[in-house]
């Protein structure tokens, strides 16, 4: 994944809202092009997770274990952090 | 909006499984990098468009700067508990949650350095967390806190996952969220190998 481009895009898209350039009305449809990208984006991980044969091949042996282990790593670090941020009254 | 991404994935998925057409791969990888950009200039045009963003950031409560380690550990603690109801060491669970979520590096380092099926193990469960994350970041968002939204996307935090954490959250939580994700990513190829050692030491 070519890093660079992400965050140059990141920078431009806050650069350009900064600078205030863009005509009036504009905000909802980026909104809407997030919206959109959003779903091409899913919809190609999906694509590039379904045609992977590495991560096919193993699917059916390996695959409940890897989503009972990416449950517990998801449950882990949440706690954690909602522990330690709702300890200091700043959890929202 | 929930159920409109986890359907795009969800029929990608399957499209990928029966219906992908041969040598496209190249096309669909940069179609997905394509949106990834446009999704990020979006992210960082609604930041940018926050008047008090410099007065936001100064008010962030410090324990916010420890949110990616917080992440780390609760990753490879949680991992490695949920290893009794799958019969798997501790120990090599612990290593495929300390994948925070980018599948591809963990399990390279995995399957080079130490076990093969361990390195497939690995892989599968950092895809599994990147689905659950799309998934549990709305949930998080809303029922827990901002914050702990963070967490679910691990590494993926400062791009994948980085857009669904801006639209379930606010821009104080988009750039803790890009932050906690940038130091995640520099912690991977670090506790990975530190991990195999201790592991390998272990009766």
């Amino acid at each position: 994944m070519a890093v660079t481009l992400l965050l140059v895009s990141l920078v431009l898209g806050f650069a350009l809202a900064r600078l205030d350039v863009l005509p009036q009305g504009w905000s909802r449809k980026v909104g809407l092009i997030g919206y959109l990208s959003l779903i091409t984006l899913l919809f190609s991980l999906g694509l590039t997770l379904g045609s992977n044969p590495e991560i096919t091949s193993v699917l059916p042996t390996l695959g409940l274990k890897a989503l009972v282990l990416g449950l517990g790593a998801i449950l882990g670090s949440v706690f954690l952090v909602w522990i330690a941020t709702a300890a200091r009254g700043s959890g929202k | 909006m929930t159920l409109s991404i986890s359907a795009s994935l969800v029929l990608g998925i399957i499209m990928g499984l029966f219906f992908l057409p041969e040598g496209i791969a190249n096309l669909i990888g940069s179609i997905g990098e394509i949106s990834l950009a446009v999704l990020l200039f979006t992210v960082g045009f609604d930041l940018g468009r926050d008047a008090n963003l410099g007065q936001k950031i100064k008010d962030l409560p410090k324990i916010t700067l420890a949110v990616p380690f917080l992440v780390a550990l609760g990753s490879i603690i949680g991992a490695s508990l949920f290893s009794f109801l799958i019969g798997i060491s501790p120990g090599d669970a612990a290593l495929a949650g300390a994948g925070f979520g980018w599948y591809s590096l963990s399990a390279v380092i995995i399957a080079q350095t130490y076990d093969l099926t361990l390195g497939a193990l690995a892989l599968l469960t950092n895809v599994s967390r990147e689905i659950l994350a799309f998934l549990l970041i709305p949930l998080v968002a809303k029922k827990v806190g901002y914050l702990p939204a963070v967490a679910p996307g691990g590494a993926t935090a400062m791009d994948v996952t980085l857009p669904i954490i801006a639209r379930n959250t606010d821009a104080q939580t988009t750039l803790v969220a890009f932050y906690s994700g940038t130091v995640l990513s520099i912690l991977v190829p670090i506790v990975i190998p530190l991990l195999i050692q201790l592991v390998q030491r272990l009766p």
